[in-house]
């Protein structure tokens, strides 16, 4: 069947009353699981896949992904507004997000975000839609030396992401890539770090990490200032309406964001973060005006918002083209299907088009109700700020111990938690940025685990790292990045002595 | 809201234990050392609603997951020895106390076995390009080209490395690991030729060869299996050769041996229900049940065979 045709069949089955019902459960029991701290898509899926056991395959995968590419987006609404990320790909969201909540435009943020979101993973599927079986053989094209240059770049960018001076940035970056190290390593099983604690052994939980960063410090910053009472923020339809000059900053880095998200989700491993810290950073470089980033730009909310919808949905090609998952999530959907008899791997585009077409339609119809569900409830989001600190911030730590508590059912990570919390507000205190704390935990030991296969796999020839064009794709980009402050700076300088003579 | 009801279950497991002969009077729990949604959770989730007839109690997953699913394990160790208590446990295991310093117990003598559920026999595959066909051909290869040959596996010392190293010195060749993070990450490796071979779940090899992105040489297991008859075994080329992994219950040791029964036949009762086995073949496990007695017989050497290959790698 071709591609139009097979698309109306899937639309007419996912429209279907029982699929439209459990596609929307799926979005927004998944902005629930999104807005609460420390539960992330993936516990939402694993708590809620025996409930599919009982149902057809269609309408329980539909859900499921819902669930997914909700909690996605929900994860961005407690950013912006309690500087609370869902999820590590919602982190950068804090930076501006947040920010524009503080100034009392916390409507606006969460209106861009929706807009933005629906935009890029309509992107996103119309992508799938056309390229699935292209795209999945380029993400089998990434080796590990590929994998290597891509990680660079994204650590180099996310240097780049901090409010404070770039010698801070890096300094929090290489922490982050040490705690990252805590655990077994993956090339000679060997323990780092693990001082005997068995709860280490496997490292330190990426929320865990992203919580305590975030939101703790959040906290204790809150109750020491004197303010009882946050900005009241006011929500009609016309305040959460951007600005025609917000309009206009903030297309082209939705477009941007939406072209890397959509190319980087469909990469396994951790496509969709480094999705969003990488067009954070973009948009920051490319900016006539930089020193807004970080003061609650609608750009630095726009380009990753944009950027991790779009991969978390083509973040799915991989999985459905190639029955391979790219994350602990996508592994889940696919024990789903598994449940149901439906076996994932390279035939199943073929072997259950039908399916296929379903769910891609359903993501769609999945995205407008998103749309449609989120903009009303913008203005309840909001009106959520307004109740005192001194119930929201208890509240806030309450969820946050409760939520991670129930990942390993382990108070040791409660004292984790509290223990990284307390580092974030001594860094916040000191002018230190978090972000690229948690860029270098993600990104810093899968750096490590590629660049040691990839020499493996070569028997120690650093040439590989130019021979393969993406990798030297990536590792020409990453120069231009490092020397972009040395062009610009000289750029200045000539425009200046133009202008002097 | 469900880690609730768990927490409100395991405040009642806790109760003063009753005679072992009006056993079960309350519900059991079970604990899984992986994740919610992982295979072993959901063979642990299918299982324990299976159990609740034979057992006239509920039985309630608990998930302690963490360090490969030894913390789970010594979480059980810790708990009164009176079956309200069981842990759904794996080969991996076995061998955690030998690939983790301090994981705190010793999977002889402080678990008595309950019962084997299934068995997860371990695919040895090739990236279709290397043109090989068998393990005959395998071990010509790697004798041509002694240690340039990387497999991929699920990471160090886990049953897929251990199988690898097997295969490598009772086959007298050389091959080198090439560890990845799970699974999932090694089958790609194969299929887009970054490593030629590698070791992996059958369930997941199965899925691939039939699209044809890899090719399956030989599975691990001593015997063919029923449901794939056309798969050669490791062991028709190098005799003697078994590597595959186990699903079982354990419960704490000095657990009265009446209960051991009831809990051992009730697993025998609940595994001969065809929708449960139906579940548990489709997440790619072999419905392989063996009583207590008959486990408790073979840990010790299982644990042997394992214990010995994984030192074979430090000495290495």
């Amino acid at each position: 069947m071709d591609i139009p045709s097979s698309l109306v069949a899937g639309f007419v089955q996912a429209a279907s009353l029982t699929n439209l019902f459990y596609c929307f459960v799926g979005v927004t029991l998944g902005t629930l699981i999104g807005v609460l701290p420390g539960i992330g898509a993936m516990l939402g899926i694993a708590l809620l896949l025996p409930v599919t056991f009982h149902l057809p395959p269609d309408a329980a995968i539909i859900m499921l992904a819902g669930l997914y590419y909700g909690g996605e987006y929900g994860g961005s609404i407690t950013s912006i507004l309690v500087n609370l990320p869902g999820s590590a790909s919602s982190a950068v969201t804090c930076l501006d997000g947040h920010q524009m909540a503080k100034q009392g435009r916390a409507a606006v943020a969460l209106y861009v975000t929706a807009v933005a979101s629906f935009i890029a993973g309509t992107t996103g599927i119309i992508l799938m839609t056309l390229f699935s079986p292209l795209i999945a053989n380029f993400a089998l094209s990434f080796t590990s030396v590929d994998y290597f240059s891509v990680m660079l770049l994204g650590l180099l960018a996310s240097a780049s992401v901090g409010r404070g001076s770039p010698v801070k940035s890096i300094g929090a970056l290489i922490v982050g890539v040490l705690f990252g190290i805590i655990g077994t390593d993956v090339n000679t099983g060997m323990q780092r770090y693990t001082f005997g604690y068995p709860e280490l052994i496997t490292g330190l939980g990426i929320t865990v990490i992203a919580m305590g960063l975030f939101g703790v410090p959040e906290v204790i910053a809150g109750a020491e200032s004197k303010a009882n009472r946050p900005v009241a923020q006011r929500v009609r339809i016309r305040d959460m309406l951007p600005t025609r000059d917000e309009v206009r900053r903030a297309t082209m880095p939705v477009v941007r964001g939406t072209s890397l998200g959509s190319l980087l989700g469909a990469l396994p491993g951790t496509g969709v973060t480094i999705a969003a810290f990488l067009a954070y950073s973009i948009e920051k470089k490319v900016s006539h005006t930089p020193e807004r980033f970080g003061h609650g730009a609608i750009e630095g909310v726009a380009a990753p918002e944009s950027a991790n919808n779009a991969a978390a949905q083509t973040a799915f090609i991989p999985t459905l083209t190639l029955g391979i998952p790219g994350s602990a999530t996508m592994a889940l959907i696919l024990g789903a299907l598994m449940i149901h008899g439906i076996p994932p791997g390279p035939q199943f585009m073929t072997a259950h088009a039908d399916l296929f077409w379903a769910l891609v339609a359903s993501f769609w119809i999945g995205n407008l109700f998103l749309l449609v569900l989120n903009i009303p409830l913008v203005g309840l989001w909001v009106r959520l700020l307004q109740v005192p600190y001194k119930y929201l911030f208890p509240t806030i730590i309450c969820l946050i111990c409760v939520g991670i508590y129930s990942v390993n059912l382990s108070t040791f990570d409660i004292w984790v938690v509290l223990g990284i919390g307390l580092l974030g507000y001594s860094m916040r205190m000191t002018g230190f940025d978090c972000a690229p704390l948690l860029m270098g935990f993600i990104l810093g030991p899968l750096m490590e685990e590629n660049l040691r296969r990839a020499l493996m796999l070569n028997r120690g020839d650093f040439s590989v790292f130019i021979k393969s064009p993406i990798s030297l794709t990536c590792l020409l980009l990453t120069a231009l990045l490092l020397l972009w402050p040395l062009i610009s700076g000289l750029r200045q300088k000539i425009r200046a002595r133009a202008a002097a003579q | 809201m469900r880690r609730f009801a768990l927490a409100v279950a395991a405040l009642l497991v806790t109760a003063p234990i009753v005679a072992a002969q009006d056993y079960p009077a309350q519900p059991i729990r079970m604990i899984v050392g992986f994740n919610p949604g992982g295979g072993m959770d959901t063979i642990a989730r299918t299982v324990s609603e299976k159990l609740a007839a034979p057992l006239g109690q509920p039985v309630v997953v608990e998930n302690r997951p963490g360090a490969g699913g030894t913390i789970a394990m010594a979480f059980t160790k810790e708990a009164r020895p009176d079956g309200y208590t069981i842990v759904l446990s794996e080969t991996s295991a076995l061998i955690g106390p030998v690939v983790y310093e301090n994981v705190g117990y010793d999977p002889i003598t402080d678990f008595t076995p309950v019962a084997q559920l299934t068995s997860a026999p371990l695919a040895l595959v090739a990236n279709p390009k290397l043109g090989i066909d068998s393990v005959n051909d395998l071990i010509e290869l790697a004798k041509a080209k002694p240690g340039e040959l990387f497999y991929a596996t699920s990471g160090v010392a886990t049953v897929q490395h251990l199988a690898g190293e097997m295969l490598s010195n009772m086959a007298g060749i050389e091959l080198e690991d090439a560890p990845f993070q799970g699974g999932a990450p090694s089958v790609t490796a194969v299929v887009s030729g970054e490593v030629p071979l590698a070791i992996v779940s059958l369930g997941a090899a199965v899925q691939q060869a039939e699209g044809g992105t890899l090719k399956i040489l030989a599975i691990t297991s001593e015997e063919r299996l029923a449901q794939f008859p056309d798969l050669p075994t490791i062991s028709e080329t190098i005799p003697g050769f078994s590597a595959s992994p186990s699903q079982f219950i354990l419960a704490p040791s000095n657990a009265p041996v009446d209960v051991i029964k009831t809990l051992s036949d009730a697993v025998g009762k609940a595994m001969e229900e065809q929708a449960l086995l139906d579940t548990l073949t489709k997440q790619g496990f072999i419905p392989d049940y063996k009583s207590g007695e008959q486990l408790a017989s073979e840990i010790p050497n299982a644990v042997k065979r394992w214990t010995d290959a994984t030192n074979a790698l430090d000495a290495k």
